[in-house]
């Protein structure tokens, strides 16, 4: 007992180190290496200042970065990505040159009422620079940050000129247009005005009251590519038992005898995963030779069972869903002759068969799938022979309840 | 009583004219982020300068209105003539995000010229801002924008 807990002590404080381990990059944005649905970004700073510079960016950096942020999927808003971010920051001059490419400068002065800045970097990528004022505003060293993570700034400026009496433009939004079409009014009095970009009256790039939110974090994400949830985060939690029904064709036959028949083929999924399934297949197909007084008619029943897989080939988001399946079982042949008046004979024969379909649906609705088309190839025994059989079917697939 | 309202009007004119002198100096130092504060110097033709000290949101800080001499006006359109001041680009940009610039606007007897520092030094900039700070001293001003002091 003591040996598994020293055990799990152990792989905790592994995990942990790697999680907070410093990174390749200044700005770090990566999938979690077990599950894909979380997102890392990480940030390292190297603060060239005192270690209370360094204690405070560090107080800032853990209030801004304390929330995590959830992603919804677009088809399905209890689904998603998380996204968790962690600053790094160390005193630059406790960097090795090599790790000093992998950490952004960050100079620290004292405060002199002028504004911090930072140089606008890239995910993933190398290092950018800033100067930072000490005793800054409590979200400061965030909006700054993520300028180092990507992000532009949210608000135009205007700048008034009294000696050319003209009225020039410092910032202007992106994407435009600047709000009130012309963002500010400055005057003589008033000679510099600003003002957040339309919809971003409560960002923290547009202006400093507002603190880090979810916008701007799938901002950065989107900028680093990380703007979709896979689709396997997407998935559906729940899944459904499925029943097909639909009118088919049969080709069936080998070297001696080959005929086409028609009939109805009824399925039922069972879910053991959103994937995965047990699907039980039956069908009856019947065609009818007729020449003068002479009428045969071929019956076939089929009946199999398995597995069925849906490989999610098209994705979460589409309307179209492949689903494959591999089963074995029965067939029955039966012919039954007839000649004019003088009487008729029967031959029944059952013989293994399987099955190995694919099939392609086009979702109407929650609860009812098209199924476009449906091939399956169903080798038969009969006769000591093998019939290479293909059944070609289309239909209705109602998916009902929730499975687990 | 015509005549003392007349001689009034004429006395109000010539003072708002006077007051109204052409603004030959505009000096706008400070934020260029949206928040942070900003300096604004105004001088015209007569050596009167208004200066103010506001947030970017609009706040007053601090104000003064005083006056220089006709000899410290000429001597900045000078000093801007020996720096070369009349033939510098007209924006330098450092290409960050935030920080802190200054405007600085001259009409020197009709020769106009307006240079932009954005998060940048230009040494003629500095020294000139330097030589117009010496002349603000005695008012306890200090026109600043994160600018190294220029080496003497």
């Amino acid at each position: 007992m003591n040996r598994l807990f020293l055990s799990v002590l152990i792989l905790t404080g592994y995990f942990l180190l790697q999680g907070c381990a410093p990174q390749n990059h200044a700005n770090t944005i990566v999938r979690d290496k077990d599950n894909v649905c979380i997102i890392r970004i990480i940030v390292q700073l190297g603060i060239e200042g005192t270690d209370d510079d360094v204690a405070a960016v560090t107080a800032q950096m853990e209030e801004c970065f304390k929330s995590e942020c959830f992603i919804p999927c677009e088809s399905n808003k209890e689904k998603g990505c998380k996204v968790t971010m962690i600053a790094i920051v160390k005193k630059w001059s406790s960097l090795t040159d090599d790790e000093k490419w992998t950490f952004h400068q960050v100079t620290m002065v004292d405060e002199d009422g002028l504004p911090s800045f930072a140089n606008i970097g890239r995910a993933n990528s190398g290092n950018s620079f800033g100067t930072w004022r000490r005793n800054a505003h409590p979200h400061t060293y965030c909006h700054e940050t993520m300028h180092l993570l990507g992000l532009p700034d949210r608000y135009c400026s205007r700048l008034f000129n009294v000696v050319e009496g003209t009225n020039s433009v410092e910032n202007r939004c992106d994407p435009p247009p600047d709000p009130g079409q012309d963002c500010c009014t400055p005057r003589a009095s008033y000679t510099r005005c600003s003002s957040p970009c339309a919809g971003h009256d409560h960002d923290l790039m547009g202006s400093l009251e507002p603190g880090l939110s979810c916008e701007n974090i799938k901002d950065v994400l989107s900028k680093a590519g990380f703007g979709n949830c896979p689709d396997e985060c997407c998935s559906s939690p729940y899944t459904f038992h499925e029943f097909f029904v639909g009118p088919s064709y049969l080709h069936f036959g080998d070297k001696e005898v080959k005929f086409g028949a028609y009939g109805a083929t009824l399925e039922y999924t069972y879910p053991l995963s959103t994937k995965v399934g047990l699907m039980i297949d039956g069908g009856y197909y019947q065609q009818t030779d007729k020449e003068d007084d002479f009428k045969q008619k071929n019956s076939i029943y089929t009946l199999s069972g398995g597995i069925s897989y849906k490989p999610n080939l098209f994705g979460t988001n589409s309307k179209l869903d492949l689903s494959t399946h591999a089963l074995l079982g029965i067939a029955n042949y039966k012919v039954k002759s007839e000649f004019g008046g003088s009487g008729s004979t029967s031959n029944s024969e059952t013989s293994l068969s399987a099955n190995l379909g694919v099939g392609l649906n086009y979702k109407l609705n929650n609860k009812f799938d098209i199924r476009l088309m449906q091939v399956d190839y169903i080798p038969t025994f009969f006769a000591d022979a093998t019939q290479n059989n293909y059944r070609l079917s289309v239909g209705l697939e109602m998916n009902l309840g929730k499975g687990h | 009583m015509v005549k003392l309202f007349s001689l009034l009007l004429l006395f109000s004119g010539l003072f708002s004219m006077h007051v109204a002198g052409q603004t030959v100096i505009h000096i706008n130092a400070g934020s260029r982020a949206p928040y942070g504060t900003y300096q604004n110097l105004l001088v015209n033709t007569n050596g009167e300068c208004n200066y103010q000290l506001r947030e970017v949101s609009g706040k007053g800080k601090d104000s003064a209105v005083f006056t220089i001499s006709k000899s410290q006006l000429d001597s900045i359109f000078a000093k801007a003539d020996q720096l070369g001041f009349f033939q510098l680009n007209d924006k330098y940009d450092r290409g960050v995000a935030d920080g802190a610039g200054i405007l600085i606007a001259l009409n020197s007897s009709g020769k106009k010229k307006t240079v932009q520092l954005l998060n940048t030094d230009v040494p003629q900039v500095n020294e000139l801002v330097a030589f117009i700070n010496h002349i603000l001293e005695p008012r306890k001003i200090r026109i600043y924008y994160g600018q190294s002091v220029p080496q003497k």
